[in-house]
């Protein structure tokens, strides 16, 4: 009788994650906020790990400028009218028949952001911009939920993983949301494929550790890169003593903070 | 005082020599991080994250010797 070699054993041979982290990953439900560059990379690492359970949430169906970098679509997909997240959830499956999608063709505002948090262990960033950003990072801080914040434009990547009660939240950071809502975009400065399928790669790992229990390992500020200039630096962010983020959490379910 | 500055992505272009990972600069006593800034060219309403040695600043802080200073603009894209 052929050996089968268990799906996951290359994860689990890993001394970082192991038999014992690989159950934890295949316990783990993921909200995935945005499926461009950053989910497309995300999604599929993260199904192919065997997440259980994801979220995958963008309000979009692709275009012919995706496809250089959102690696979840063809150009079969273009003339099929089926929204991203649809398309996902079909690819997905494919790729791993034990997780389960769920597929949301919505953008994320404050009206939806807390449904949309709930019931999962972790939430992935892969949004393209910063509004949204802020929904999530206010309602993950409120709830205790760890978020892997992520982005990526020109040539350039930035990530940190934020967990709440224990690390700077993303206003620690960035306190003020409308000074850095102008930020350079794709669509201005481009896009290097590779840049953003890194800083995907980068978001998986701080997934994956946290999702094992691994918090001494995760990124300990924020790491910034240029690919093209050859700079990469984890910048250690301290947490802002006035931040909402060291208030919110005395703070009952529903109170502005 | 001399002030180290990394300056990241679309600002890279703004340092005097790009090449470098970090570059030394020559400040007055009591420059301002904007001050710096605005010598290299960054126009001050641009959007950027300053980070003062570790910890976000803005620009009217005061640099003192040996203060490491990085700037980049928000990387938000996805």
């Amino acid at each position: 009788m052929d050996h089968i070699i268990p799906r996951y054993s290359r994860h689990a041979l890993l001394k970082m994650i192991g038999e014992e982290g690989q159950a934890k990953i295949e316990k783990s439900r993921v909200f995935i906020a945005g499926l461009g560059a950053l989910g497309s990379l995300i999604a599929i690492l993260l199904a192919r790990a065997g997440v259980c359970f994801l979220r995958v949430v963008d309000p979009d169906s692709p275009e012919l400028h995706n496809l250089h970098r959102q690696i979840l679509y063809d150009e079969s997909d273009l003339a099929r009218g089926l929204s991203k997240a649809e398309i996902a959830k079909q690819r997905l499956v494919e790729a791993n028949s034990a997780v389960e999608v769920e597929a949301i063709a919505t953008a994320i505002g404050l009206d939806n952001v807390h449904e949309l948090i709930s019931g999962v262990d972790l939430v992935v960033d892969a949004l393209d911009n910063m509004k949204a950003r802020y929904f999530i990072n206010d309602a993950i801080v409120r709830r205790g939920i760890p978020y892997v914040f992520g982005g990526a434009v020109e040539a350039a990547g930035n990530v940190m993983t934020i967990i709440p009660g224990r690390t700077p939240c993303l206003r620690c950071l960035w306190p003020d949301p409308a000074a850095v809502e102008d930020h350079p975009k794709a669509s201005s400065v481009g896009i290097l494929s590779s840049a953003a399928t890194t800083v995907a790669s980068i978001e998986v790992t701080e997934t994956l550790k946290v999702l094992v229990g691994s918090l001494d390992n995760i990124l300990p500020g924020l790491l910034v890169m240029d690919f093209w200039r050859n700079q990469f630096q984890i910048a250690k962010v301290k947490p802002d003593p006035s931040c909402m983020c060291n208030r919110s959490a005395s703070l009952p379910e529903g109170e502005p903070i | 005082m001399k002030v180290q500055i990394h300056l990241y992505a679309t600002l890279a272009s703004y340092l005097p020599d790009s090449g470098a990972e970090a570059n030394s600069i020559e400040a007055s006593d009591g420059s301002s991080i904007g001050t710096v800034l605005n010598r290299l060219g960054i126009p001050p309403d641009a959007p950027k994250i300053i980070l003062l040695n570790g910890v976000h600043a803005d620009l009217q802080t005061i640099l003192k010797d040996g203060d490491k200073l990085a700037v980049f603009p928000p990387i938000a894209g996805g």
